[in-house]
């Protein structure tokens, strides 16, 4: 049975620059900066990429467990998501739109409809933008693989 | 929404298991109550029995699957299941739409008609999920 509260621990190092070492016990570290438009140097993820994965990644996640629940028979699932920062007067910037893109394929026509609850449920527990006061708006695409 | 906000429709008869059961002459059809699927959240999946299946009173005969759970869903009374509601296999959540309508879930060929003075009237049956909860 699911407990009612969790942590997650993340620890940061300085290397160099606008560069740090992202650690989480036990698993690869990630090698993170400043973006680019804010000075860092390119080729590294940043918070602001993170911030975005996690929206996206998280309803990845979410979509794996109800389509485990709703018995849907899915044969591919992509998600792209696009966040929106912006300059807001007196706040500085803020994610103000977080738009995602998932794309699951169903074997068979008859999926199709189960398929669209299940995202739409999927965006209803996500757990991470249901943590953002960022918008989260969805756009769900369904296709049927062709034999 | 609270127990006390939920329907609970006059003519039909309750379970201590949050099924409901519409008498229809020799049969009934049966479905969760509302006070159920506001529970359960979400209805993702019920797996339905086969025509033809024998159900006991107060056994299960399938689950639902939400967002949230896994359920059994336990028969008001037994008989041999006639008519089972396939569009809920499409569309789930109907039963969290209208879970005393277009919800129901399976219809019974009620082989003991005694089991119904055992089932609760919609007055006990709020009593019994206010108390509850």
């Amino acid at each position: 049975m699911a407990e009612d509260k969790y942590s997650y621990d993340t620890n940061t190092k300085w290397i160099e620059g606008k560069r740090m070492k992202l650690m989480v016990k036990g698993k690869p570290d990630l090698q993170v900066s400043t973006p680019p438009e804010f000075g860092g140097p390119e080729g590294f993820l940043s918070p602001e990429d993170l911030f975005v994965a996690s929206a996206s990644t998280c309803f990845a996640t979410t979509f794996f467990a109800m389509a485990e629940r709703a018995r849907l028979n899915y044969v591919g699932f992509t998600c792209r998501a696009t966040g929106t920062l912006e300059k807001l007067e007196g706040k500085g910037f803020q994610f103000t739109k977080i738009d995602i893109y998932p794309e699951v394929t169903v074997a068979d026509e008859e999926e199709r409809e189960r398929a669209e609850q299940v995202l739409g449920t999927s965006k209803k527990y996500c757990l991470v933008t249901n943590s953002m006061k960022s918008e989260v708006i969805l756009h769900p695409k369904i296709t049927v693989k062709k034999d | 929404m609270s127990s006390k906000e939920l329907r609970y429709p006059s003519d039909l008869k309750y379970t201590e298991e949050h099924t409901w059961l519409k008498v229809e002459e020799n049969k009934g059809r049966v479905g969760i109550t509302a006070y159920a699927q506001n529970l359960l959240t979400d209805i993702l999946f019920v797996d339905l029995p086969e025509i033809g299946t024998e159900v006991r009173y107060m056994e299960p005969f399938g689950i639902v699957e939400s967002a949230k759970s896994t359920n059994d869903l336990f028969s008001p009374v037994s008989g041999k299941v006639v008519e089972v509601n396939e569009a809920l296999m499409k569309k789930p959540g109907t039963i969290n739409k209208d879970p005393y309508g277009d919800g129901w879930i399976i219809v019974i060929d009620m082989s003991n008609p005694v089991e119904l003075d055992s089932l609760m009237s919609a007055d006990e049956y709020r009593d019994f999920v206010e108390n509850e909860g």
